[in-house]
């Protein structure tokens, strides 16, 4: 699945909480499956600033807390967050052996949410947003193109 | 059937931390009324210590935290599952439905939450007493 433009101009606005542009992106990507690419590139992003958030060394006891710290501020929405699969989730991007859940539906809005979290934690600035959204690009790129055999 | 007192002393060996003497009473205890009358006994226990943990004002936030910062605390502790405890624990005190969730992973879940809700508590040796003695009567009124 290719990343374009307009992927990563969706997910910057989602990280600031920009309805509007996440609309209107959405609104000019009516082809079928036209946002395919957004999902390795959440996943990509999402690899990125947890590294980046825990650095080499970690626990699982800060794992379990991170997650319940973001599920706690969406005690609202406590669902959009299933705890094992963003524990998980977490531990796969720190380079653990965990298995992969399936579904993207359950995988997305976690990664999501906990990424939103995790900028905003790290206090990066506009430049270091962008920074991660292409480094997460470039590696997408790079996997497709593993992926492809070229 | 109601609780027996060796019941009630398995019970009490484990909260007191005293896992050697909890193992050994749990052994000795009689399989078949330990799965009715004990597993009673730790189900009104944990209702109790629940009830008196969260019921006041524990919303979902404060059971999300709560149930991470007992998982957090090792590693065959983070092997709960955060879904089943904290519905275990909202289903004490509000409309929250358990009845999808295994027996065994229930009561497994119950007991573990049990001992850190009544270590929390810091109950002193009286304070465990009356505890003790207030689950029991609850389970023998749920046996009756």
């Amino acid at each position: 699945m290719k990343v374009n433009d307009q992927h990563v101009v969706y997910l910057r606005a989602q990280m600031a909480g920009d309805a509007e542009t996440m609309e209107y992106v959405t609104g000019q990507m009516t082809v079928p499956h036209a946002m395919d690419g957004l999902v390795p590139l959440v996943d990509e992003a999402f690899v990125l600033v947890v590294r980046k958030w825990f650095g080499p060394y970690y626990t699982h006891g800060q794992v379990i807390r991170l997650v319940a710290q973001v599920r706690g501020l969406l005690s609202e929405q406590h669902t959009l967050i299933d705890p094992v699969v963003a524990e998980s989730e977490i531990r796969r991007a720190l380079g653990e052996s965990v298995p992969l859940f399936s579904d993207a539906r359950v995988r997305t809005p976690a990664q999501m949410a906990l990424s939103d979290f995790l900028v905003r934690d790290l206090e990066l600035d506009e430049a270091e947003v962008w920074g991660l959204l292409r480094d997460a690009r470039q590696a997408v790129d790079r996997h497709a193109v593993g992926t492809d055999g070229k | 059937m109601a609780v027996t007192d060796e019941q009630v002393a398995t019970l009490r060996a484990q909260l007191e931390g005293n896992l050697e003497e909890h193992r050994r009473l749990l052994a000795q205890l009689d399989p078949a009324t330990a799965r009715t009358g004990y597993a009673a006994l730790i189900a009104a226990a944990f209702s109790l210590a629940t009830d008196r943990r969260f019921a006041a004002d524990g919303d979902m936030a404060q059971v999300v935290e709560y149930v991470a910062s007992v998982r957090s605390t090792t590693e065959s502790m983070a092997e709960i599952d955060p879904r089943v405890a904290e519905r275990l624990l909202l289903a004490v005190y509000t409309d929250e439905q358990i009845n999808d969730i295994d027996v065994r992973v229930r009561y497994e879940t119950q007991i573990l939450l049990l001992a850190a809700l009544v270590a929390d508590a810091q109950l002193d040796k009286t304070d465990l007493d009356t505890f003790l003695a207030q689950a029991r009567s609850l389970a023998d009124k749920w046996l009756a």
